[in-house]
């Protein structure tokens, strides 16, 4: 169930324990309103960012072993 | 979400449900980055969509993708780049639970995104793909125009001298701005 992983990957990513690398978000080209076809640009925003499903999954199955690993502790 | 020409009102200005869109998705999140920064949070995780979502459905729904973009912008700006944090997931349902994410995993839509993927290197900026096709495609009457006929001889004889064989109204205007009538 997605919906509990991404609370899990954010849980883990507010607590800290889990550490997201900054990279690039390219997400194809801005929609601006009036702004012509020629004058939008390319989105490639730099940030920490954990894009799409399988990297949110990966990312709570990261945290849960990080707090399970802190609880055992 | 909508895949359809009615996030663009006439050329490349929004129509009023991008319009809204773009308020509802913009204001109130900035609102609470700035809120939470000024109650003393110490890391923001804002919850937008995928590069992929935002790629495919950007088009149609330009409103609405900007202002998420705009809003996990501003976010940033507030707490700056290494206490923010983008989430960006594909859906937030169970695949098993919901038919529609069901049908978003069947061959036969795997096989439409592959040529989706294929089609890709072609699209343009704006209004996608599949939007501009459809606005070209799609019947004169879902955008207001009267239905599309094929014009009597007496219709081309009066076009030719630079007359409209319909009345005018509201929406001759905009047939002639899509060159249509």
């Amino acid at each position: 169930m997605l919906a509990t992983d991404l609370a899990l990957a954010i849980a883990g990513v507010a607590t800290g324990r889990v550490e997201v690398e900054e990279s690039v978000r390219r997400a194809g080209v801005t929609t601006f309103s009036q702004v012509r076809e020629r004058d939008q640009y390319e989105i490639a925003d730099t940030m920490r960012h954990v894009d799409g499903t399988e990297a949110i999954v990966a990312l709570a199955r990261e945290a849960q072993a990080a707090m399970e690993g802190a609880y055992a502790a | 979400m909508y895949a359809d020409a009615n996030g663009w009102a006439s050329g490349w200005t929004w129509s009023q449900r991008s319009e809204c869109q773009y308020a509802d998705n913009f204001l109130p999140n900035a609102r609470l980055a700035a809120a939470a920064k000024a109650a003393g949070a110490q890391r923001f995780v804002y919850v937008g969509v995928s590069s992929e979502a935002e790629w495919g459905f950007g088009g149609p729904n330009p409103g609405l993708y900007t202002g998420k973009r705009s809003a996990a912008l501003a976010a940033l700006e507030e707490f700056g780049s290494q206490q923010f944090t983008y989430f960006g997931p594909a859906r937030v349902v169970g695949s098993k639970e919901n038919w529609r994410a069901r049908a978003a995993n069947s061959r036969f839509i795997n096989g439409l995104r592959a040529l989706v993927d294929v089609i890709g290197d072609w699209r343009s900026f704006g209004p996608d793909y599949t939007t501009k096709a459809r606005r070209a495609s799609a019947p004169a009457h879902s955008t207001g125009c009267p239905p599309r006929r094929h014009p009597s001889l007496g219709a081309l004889q009066a076009r030719a001298a630079g007359a409209c064989h319909r009345p005018r109204s509201r929406h001759r205007w905009r047939c002639d701005r899509q060159g249509r009538g």
